[in-house]
C-alpha cells in the first residue's frame, strides 16, 4: 500500500523508498562531529569525584584539608555542603553527594574542581574519609526479609517528580516499586488446567555500553545555569536539576553536543548536579568526562532479574492460566527509572504476544547495596522474554510438541485476550512466526549439534507530545527546529525525510536544527517514541506549511519571498494512539558438545514496523538490535563480587564484534497500518529483547542443554551437558 | 575473596604460637614488607606489591583483633592503603594452630580490595594475594624452624 | 595521563644508555598497546618512558643458523605477513594473525608482547613450542634466555634491570615437522584465549614420534610447556590412545586462573580437549 500523509492524500512514495543519506553521516565519518567532551569553554576546570569503596557504610568524617591545599585545586565540595539534595528521574532518592551513608561501591562522597583532571584526581586521593561499615544487602531475598534494615528509612520525604501524585505504596520498605496485576479467574483457571509447569530464570546486570561515556560541562552566566550534557532528554534533566537544586526551571538551560550512543544510559545524569555546586564555588565553568571504568562500574545498568513463571495448559497445550513473579535488582537507588511505578515496565507482563485468558503478574524492583539499576533498550523486556520464551519451549518439550507448534497454538490473533487482559490489535503475529520458520527452514532435518530456536517480541509504539517548527527560506531551503537530539538513532534524518517527502522537495533542502531547552518543550529520546511523536510532529508541521503554500510548490513559494522574509509554521503533536510493533526471531546455532561453544550460524527476523521511513536507519536499528541482543545472549555479564562490578573496561566486559555476527535475514511483513506518520511503527527497541531467548532455545534444540541463566556461556552449556 | 593456606611446621605448638603473636616478626614474614615498626598493640609498615609494570605501596597496620591461646586461634586484621593509585586492601586473617611438633598452621584469609586498585582485575589480585600469603606461610615455617 | 619524560633514541646503544641511567623508574615502551591503557587508567605512573619505536635495527625478520631471528620491534602484523615466518611454519604466522585486531597487530611488537608476559597472549605459546630463545642485552652484556625461562609469573619475566629484548631466535625445525596453534574463543572472536595450545610434532619413517612440543596459553600464571605430555609421546605412534594420554597429561600440567573467561576446572578440561584437537591435526 502506498504511503499516505495521514489525511488520505497520496504523497511521494519514491522519496521514502530511496535509501537516505544520514544528516550526521559525513560529520561522523570525517571526525568533524563535535560531542560534549569536544566543547571548549574558556577557563573551564576539570572535576573528579571521590567514591565509596564500600557497598554500605556510614560516613564518620570527611577531611578535605590536604586536597584544598593542593596547587591548582579551585573548589572542593562534600556531602555536608549539599546535605538533603537528592536527584532522580522520578523518585529523587540518589544523593548529589552522600553526607550520611553510602549505599553502593561508587557512591559519591566528595568532588573537586581543579585546573587539570590529573590535579583533580590527585586531590581526590588526598581526601580522607572515615567510614563505619554497615552490613550490606547484596541479595534481593535478603533485602526483602521481614527484619531487613530499610536502606532508605527517610523515603517518605523524597521528592516524586512531575506532579503525578504520590509514589505508589510498597509492601516492604526495600521495594522500589511493586505491582500485582491480574485478569480473569486465575486460580479457577489453574484448577481447570490439564498440566501446570513452573520454571525459574535469572539474568545478570548488563551495561548499555555506549561508545561515548557521559560528559557534562556546567557554568553560571548572567543568573543562568548553563549545562551542556550528553543527556538524551534535556528538558527532563532541566526539570530534575530545578527540583533538586531549588532553582526556577527557566534559570537552567540544558543543551547537547552530538550524542555518541545511548541505549538508555543517557537518560540518567548525575554529574551535572555536582558540577553546578563546583561551578558556583569556583566561579568558573567545570567539566566532567566519565572515565569508562566509572561508566561501567557506577552508573545505571540493566537490572539483574529472577523470574518465576507458572503456566497451566489444556490437553492440547493451549494456555489457560499463567502467573509470574519477577524480581529486579534495583540497587541502591531508584533514581534511574523514569516510570511512575518505579518498575522496569517491560518486565511486568510475561508471555506478551500470546493468548492468555487468565493471568496474574507480580513484579517488583528491590533496593539492595548493588550498583543502581536503570533503563536500557526496552527496559525489563529482554529479561521477561528470555523467561517467557524459554518457558514456552520447556512446556512444548514436556508436551511432546515442537516449540513452533506450541507457539502456533498460543500466539495471539486479532481480538484474543493477551496476558494483560487487553485484546490483541496489532501486527499479524502468526504470520510473522510462520514466515520466520519458513525462512530458517525449520522443518528441515539438521546434522547433530545444530538446532533452531524461536522467540516472539512485541513492543509498544511510544506516545507523547512535542513541537516542531519549519521555516521556509527564500533560497528554497527549509529549516526544521526541534528539541530532540540525535544519539545515533537517525532522529534528525527521520524529521528531514518526513518533511521532504510531504512537501515533495529533495531531502538536501531540509536542515534540522536542534534547540536547547530555551526552545519548545520536548520529551527527548526514549520509550520507542521518536518515530511516532517527532515523526508525527514533523508531518503535522509539513502539512501546516503545505496548507500555507496554498497549492504552490515549495520552490514557487520561496521564489516569491522578499529578502529577509520567510514562511514559518509551528506544529505541536500529541501521539496518543496505542499500537505495537512485532518481531518473530528464528535463530540457528551449532553447539560444540565437547566445549559447550555456541556459534550462531544464521538468523531471521520477521518484523512488522509498518511503513518504512528511513530504510538505512531502520536496517541499522534492526541489525543493531540483533547484535545488541546477541551480546546479552552470549557474552555480556556485568558481574558483581561483594557488590563490586568486576569488569572495569571493555576488554573484560565483552560485547560482540562484527566477526561474531552471523548472516542475518530481515523480512518485512506489514499492513502499513501503524499509528505513526504514514503508517510507521517504532523499531529501536523491537529486536533486542527476543534474541537471548531464541539463542537459548536454539542451544536446547541443538544439544539438549537448557541454560536458564544468561549469558549462555560455553561453560554453562558444557556443565549442563555433563550434568555438573 | 577467601583464601586458605596450610603449612606444617616441625616445631612445638607453643613456639609456633609465640612467633605468630610476635607481630613485628610475623609482619616481616610477609614478602615485600619494609619499615615494619611496632605501633600500639600492633605493627605499622609498608608492603610493596608489583604486578608487572603496576607498583603498589600499601602502607598500613596489622593488629591482633582476638586471640585464644588455649584454642590455638587468633584473628589478625590488616588495613593498608595505596595513595598513588588510590585504594585499599583489608584482610581478616584467621590463624589456627593444631597438633604439636609437627604443628599445623592454617591461615584463612578474607581479603577485600577497595577502590581503584580493584581495576587491576579480581583474578590478578586474588593471585597476588595468594602468592603473598603463601610466602607468609612459608616464611613463618622457616622462622620457627630457625628459632 | 600524567606528564613524564619521554626518550626516543634511534639506536640500541643509545637506548641501553638511557635505560641504564635509571633502570628502576624507566618504563620501556615498544608498541604501547598494553602500557598506554594502564597509563590512561592511571594504574601505571612512570617518571620516564623509553620509546623504542625508532630503533630500526630491531625490526628485522631475518635468518639465523638455518632457523629464523625475529626482531623484537617487528610488529605482529609484519610477522603475520612475513614470508620468512610463514616459511618456518605457517602455524607461527597464524599465531601472530590471531592477536587482537588489525589495529593492535600493526602497533604491537614481538618484544613488547613477550616482555608484557600476559599469560593469555598468543605468540609466546607457539614460540615456546618452537623452542624459541630470547636474546637480551644490557649495557654490559648480551645473553640468551630460552623462552621457558623468560616467563616467571603473571606479567613478570626474568629480564634484568637495564636489559632490552633484541630478538627471538628459532632453531630449524626437524625435517617434516608439523605445527599448529589452536586458540579457544568460546565467547566473542575478539578476545584473549580462554585456553590455547601449540603443538609441534615430527615423526620418523615408522610414524613414531621423534620430536614433540606442546605449549599452553591461558593455562596458568605463565605460558607453559606440557613436558610430561611431550615425553609420553616419544617413540610412539600418534594413535588415539597416545593422543588421549598426552592430552590428559597436558591438562594435568595446567594451573588455570579462574576469571571472567571461565573457572579453573573448565579451563583445565578445555586444555585437554584442545590439546587433543591440536595433536589430531598434526598426527
Amino acid at each position: 500500500m502506498p504511503p499516505r500523509d495521514g489525511r488520505g492524500a497520496l504523497i511521494h512514495p519514491e522519496l521514502l523508498d530511496r535509501p537516505e543519506r544520514r544528516i550526521d553521516g559525513v560529520d561522523k565519518t570525517t571526525g568533524a562531529a563535535r560531542y560534549t567532551a569536544d566543547l571548549v569553554v574558556p577557563r573551564a576546570l576539570e572535576a573528579a569525584f571521590l567514591r565509596s569503596p564500600y557497598p554500605h557504610a556510614r560516613i564518620v568524617s570527611v577531611d578535605t584539608e590536604r586536597a584544598r591545599g593542593l596547587p591548582g585545586v579551585r573548589a572542593v565540595v562534600t556531602g555536608a555542603d549539599v546535605r538533603g539534595q537528592r536527584l532522580g528521574r522520578r523518585l529523587q532518592d540518589w544523593p548529589v553527594l552522600c553526607w550520611d551513608r553510602v549505599l553502593f561501591i561508587g557512591d559519591r562522597v566528595a568532588a573537586v574542581a581543579a585546573d587539570t583532571r590529573e590535579i583533580a584526581e590527585e586531590a581526590v586521593r588526598l581526601i580522607s574519609v572515615q567510614y563505619e561499615e554497615l552490613p550490606p544487602l547484596l541479595d534481593m531475598d535478603v533485602a526483602l526479609r521481614a527484619d531487613a534494615a530499610a536502606l532508605h528509612p527517610d523515603a517518605a520525604s523524597y521528592r516524586f517528580l512531575e506532579g503525578r501524585g504520590e509514589r505508589p505504596a510498597v509492601p516492604h520498605p526495600n521495594y522500589q516499586g511493586h505491582v500485582v496485576e491480574s485478569h480473569g479467574e486465575v486460580d479457577a483457571a489453574f484448577g481447570r488446567a490439564a498440566r501446570i509447569f513452573e520454571h525459574e530464570f535469572t539474568t545478570p546486570r548488563i551495561h548499555q555500553a555506549p561508545l561515548e561515556p557521559r560528559a557534562a560541562i556546567v557554568w553560571l552566566e548572567d543568573d543562568r545555569v548553563r549545562v551542556v550534557s550528553t543527556n538524551k532528554a534535556p528538558f527532563n534533566l532541566r526539570d530534575q536539576m530545578a527540583a533538586t537544586l531549588g532553582l526556577a526551571k527557566d534559570r537552567i538551560v540544558v543543551d547537547n553536543g552530538m550524542i555518541g550512543g545511548d541505549f538508555g544510559a543517557k537518560g540518567l545524569s548525575t554529574d551535572e548536579f555536582v558540577l553546578y555546586h563546583l561551578a558556583k564555588a569556583a566561579g568558573r565553568p567545570v567539566r566532567a568526562i566519565t572515565r569508562y571504568a566509572d561508566e561501567l562500574t557506577t552508573t545505571n545498568p540493566r537490572h539483574a532479574s529472577r523470574i518465576r513463571l507458572r503456566t497451566g495448559v489444556d490437553a492440547e497445550g493451549r494456555i489457560v492460566a499463567h502467573e509470574s513473579h519477577a524480581l529486579f535488582d534495583g540497587g541502591a537507588y531508584a533514581a534511574g527509572k523514569p516510570t511512575a511505578r518505579l518498575l522496569v515496565e517491560g518486565g511486568v507482563s510475561t508471555l506478551e504476544g500470546y493468548r492468555v485468558p487468565a493471568a496474574r503478574h507480580e513484579a517488583a524492583t528491590v533496593y539492595t547495596n548493588n550498583v543502581p539499576g536503570g533503563h536500557m533498550r526496552a527496559p525489563g523486556q529482554p529479561q521477561n522474554v528470555f523467561a517467557s520464551e524459554s518457558h514456552l519451549d520447556l512446556i512444548a518439550r514436556e508436551l511432546g510438541i515442537t516449540p513452533l507448534e506450541m507457539r502456533r497454538r498460543n500466539v495471539a490473533r486479532a481480538g484474543d485476550p493477551t496476558t494483560t487482559g487487553a485484546p490483541w490489535h496489532g501486527p499479524d503475529l502468526a504470520a510473522l512466526l510462520d514466515r520466520a520458520a519458513d525462512e530458517i527452514r525449520a522443518e528441515n532435518a539438521r546434522p547433530a549439534g545444530r538446532g533452531v530456536g524461536f522467540a516472539l517480541g512485541v513492543r509498544h509504539v511510544g506516545r507523547g507530545s512535542t513541537t516542531i517548527s519549519l521555516r521556509l527560506e527564500r533560497d528554497g531551503t527549509i529549516e526544521a527546529r526541534t528539541g530532540v537530539g540525535d544519539q545515533g538513532g537517525g532522529q534528525h534524518t527521520l524529521i528531514q525525510r518526513i518533511v521532504a517527502a510531504t512537501l515533495a522537495v529533495d531531502a538536501s533542502k531540509v536542515r534540522v536544527r536542534r534547540l536547547s531547552t530555551e526552545g519548545p518543550q520536548d520529551p527527548g529520546i526514549g520509550g520507542s517514541r521518536v518515530t511516532p511523536v517527532h515523526g508525527g510532529a514533523a508531518l503535522a508541521a509539513a502539512n501546516a506549511l503545505k496548507d500555507k503554500l496554498a497549492g504552490r510548490s515549495v520552490a514557487e513559494a520561496a521564489g516569491a519571498l522578499n529578502p529577509g522574509e520567510a514562511i514559518e509554521v509551528t506544529a505541536t503533536f500529541d501521539a496518543t494512539a496505542e499500537d505495537h510493533g512485532a518481531c518473530a526471531h528464528a535463530i540457528e546455532v551449532a553447539v560444540d558438545a565437547e566445549t559447550g561453544t555456541v556459534r550462531v550460524l544464521s538468523a531471521v527476523l520477521a518484523v512488522d514496523v509498518g511503513q518504512v521511513i528511513s530504510p538505512v536507519g531502520l536496517r541499522g536499528q534492526l541489525e543493531g538490535g540483533f547484535v545488541y541482543g546477541l551480546g546479552m545472549a552470549l557474552t555480556e555479564d556485568l558481574a558483581l563480587e561483594d557488590g563490586r562490578v568486576q569488569a572495569a573496561n571493555l576488554g573484560d566486559y565483552k560485547l560482540p564484534t562484527i566477526a561474531d555476527v552471523p548472516p542475518l535475514r530481515i523480512v518485512h511483513l506489514s499492513d502499513g497500518h501503524g499509528v505513526g506518520p504514514y503508517g510507521a511503527r517504532s523499531a529501536g527497541e523491537l529486536v533486542n529483547p527476543g534474541v537471548p531467548a531464541a539463542v537459548a532455545n536454539a542451544v536446547h534444540d541443538a544439544s539438549g542443554a537448557r541454560v536458564r541463566v544468561l549469558p549462555v556461556t560455553a561453560e554453562r552449556v558444557w556443565r549442563e551437558l555433563r550434568g555438573t | 575473596m577467601k583464601l586458605e593456606h596450610r603449612v606444617t611446621v616441625d616445631a612445638p605448638r607453643a613456639k609456633v604460637w609465640a612467633v605468630l603473636m610476635d607481630l613485628p616478626v610475623a609482619a616481616r614474614c610477609v614478602p615485600g614488607t619494609h619499615e615494619v615498626a611496632a605501633d600500639g598493640g600492633g605493627v605499622r609498615g609498608t608492603l610493596d606489591v608489583r604486578v608487572g609494570p603496576v607498583k603498589l605501596a600499601l602502607g598500613g597496620t596489622v593488629a591482633i583483633e582476638s586471640r585464644d591461646e588455649a584454642a590455638g586461634t587468633a584473628r589478625l586484621r590488616a588495613d593498608a592503603e595505596d595513595r598513588r593509585i588510590g585504594g585499599a586492601v583489608r584482610a581478616l586473617v584467621d590463624l589456627s594452630v593444631t597438633g604439636d611438633a609437627p604443628t599445623e598452621l592454617r591461615i584463612a584469609s578474607d581479603v577485600a580490595v577497595l577502590g581503584r586498585i580493584g581495576e587491576l582485575g579480581q583474578a590478578l589480585i586474588a593471585r597476588q594475594a595468594d602468592k603473598v600469603l603463601a610466602g607468609f606461610a612459608e616464611c613463618l615455617r622457616a622462622t620457627v624452624a630457625a628459632r | 595521563m600524567r606528564p613524564f619524560d619521554y626518550f626516543e633514541p634511534e639506536t640500541l646503544d643509545e637506548a641501553l644508555e638511557i635505560l641504564a641511567g635509571d633502570p628502576d623508574d624507566t618504563l620501556v615502551m615498544a608498541g604501547g598497546t598494553a602500557l598506554v591503557i594502564l597509563m590512561k587508567q592511571d594504574l601505571v605512573r612512570p617518571e620516564r618512558v623509553l620509546g623504542l619505536r625508532r630503533i630500526a635495527e630491531l625490526r628485522d625478520i631475518g635468518a639465523s643458523d638455518a632457523g629464523v631471528a625475529l626482531g623484537a620491534l617487528a610488529t605482529l602484523g609484519a610477522l603475520a605477513r612475513s614470508q620468512r615466518v610463514r616459511g618456518h611454519t605457517v602455524a607461527l604466522a597464524s599465531t601472530f594473525a590471531a592477536v587482537g585486531t588489525v589495529r593492535i597487530r600493526e602497533q604491537a611488537t614481538l618484544g613488547g608482547n613477550l616482555a608484557h608476559a600476559d599469560p593469555a597472549q598468543d605468540p609466546p605459546v607457539t614460540l615456546l613450542a618452537l623452542d624459541g630463545v630470547a636474546v637480551a642485552k644490557s649495557r654490559f652484556a648480551e645473553r640468551r634466555i630460552p623462552l621457558d625461562g623468560l616467563f616467571t609469573d603473571l606479567f613478570e619475566t626474568s629480564l634484568e634491570r637495564g636489559e632490552l629484548l633484541l630478538r627471538v631466535e628459532l632453531p630449524p625445525l626437524p625435517k617434516g615437522a608439523r605445527a599448529t596453534y589452536k586458540k579457544f574463543l568460546p565467547a566473542t572472536l575478539d578476545d584473549y584465549a580462554t585456553i590455547s595450545v601449540a603443538a609441534v610434532i615430527a615423526t620418523d619413517a615408522n610414524a613414531s614420534v621423534t620430536h614433540a612440543r606442546i605449549a599452553l596459553g591461558g593455562a596458568g600464571p605463565v605460558p607453559l610447556r606440557a613436558r610430561d605430555a611431550e615425553r609420553s609421546l616419544a617413540g610412539r605412534r600418534l594413535d588415539d590412545a597416545a593422543i588421549r594420554e598426552a592430552a590428559a597429561l597436558a591438562a594435568a600440567a595446567t594451573d588455570p586462573i579462574e576469571d571472567l573467561r571461565g573457572s579453573a576446572a573448565y579451563k583445565r578440561a578445555m586444555a585437554e580437549v584442545w590439546t587433543e584437537r591440536a595433536l589430531r591435526e598434526v598426527a
